[in-house]
């Protein structure tokens, strides 16, 4: 990647990090969703730097969604901290920290990208011819669990 | 400082690991449910980097396929879990 695509790829994994730091941790419901928002937006334009315009496309509008899920979720009161719950902050920790030594010690194959900067034709192709059945098992999930959540929503205001 | 797969890998790991904060730590079921598209981001961006930063020759368009899908499969997971709150 050239010096400027690094530079761009800096400062908006910044933004993201931070983005999703404030969501993970916030206890505001709105500064949630609007930090999941910045968090897709980022996400989206950081792949698009990494040559994945199309996926980018994808991601941004799935994230986006999933955000303003979120957001209109109704509230449910909170359960009374656990020991589990800080069993869970620890174990996340590890989590990242083997997936960073993983990733600093491994030794990967570097290699240049020989496709372009959008490639939907070439990702359409992947997923049409190569991988077909993975491809509608995830839209017929998406379809399920869109229903679903769009059902309970709708119930949850009725009431 | 040029990237290289590191760098992309690293972001991804800290991404799915604030994610995986929310899933696990936190009580507020509404800021757990915000940890998934979290993991998914760090997945999208840990396989976007793959793919764009280590592919091979001969597929490379594979990583941004598997982000496209897990990204799609964290959306179907975030409205079953939508349901399943909001039948609690």
């Amino acid at each position: 990647m050239d010096s400027a695509h690094s530079a761009i790829f800096y400062v908006l994994g910044a933004a993201d990090l931070a983005a999703a730091l404030v969501a993970a941790l916030t206890t505001s419901r709105a500064v949630g969703a609007a930090a999941l928002a910045v968090l897709a937006l980022a996400t989206g334009l950081l792949v698009a730097d990494l040559s994945a315009g199309f996926a980018a496309a994808l991601v941004f509008v799935l994230l986006l969604g999933s955000a303003l899920a979120t957001a209109a979720a109704p509230a449910a009161a909170e359960a009374p901290p656990q020991r589990a719950h800080q069993l869970g902050a620890l174990l996340a920790a590890v989590a990242f920290a083997a997936l960073a030594y993983a990733a600093y010690r491994g030794a990967f194959h570097s290699a240049r990208y020989p496709g372009g900067s959008i490639d939907a034709s070439a990702l359409g192709r992947h997923l049409l011819a190569h991988d077909p059945l993975a491809l509608i098992a995830a839209a017929a999930a998406v379809l399920v669990g869109t229903g679903l959540g769009a059902t309970s929503l709708a119930r949850g205001r009725a009431r | 400082m040029t990237v290289t797969i590191v760098h992309a890998l690293v972001l991804g790991a800290a991404l799915a690991g604030a994610g995986l904060v929310a899933v696990a730590a936190r009580r507020d079921t509404g800021a757990m449910l915000r940890g998934l598209p979290i993991l998914a981001a760090g997945a999208a961006v840990a396989l976007a980097g793959a793919s764009r930063l280590a592919s091979a020759s001969a597929d490379p368009v594979a990583g941004q396929e598997l982000a496209v899908l897990v990204a799609l499969g964290s959306a179907a997971l975030l409205g079953v879990a939508v349901l399943a709150r909001g039948l609690r």
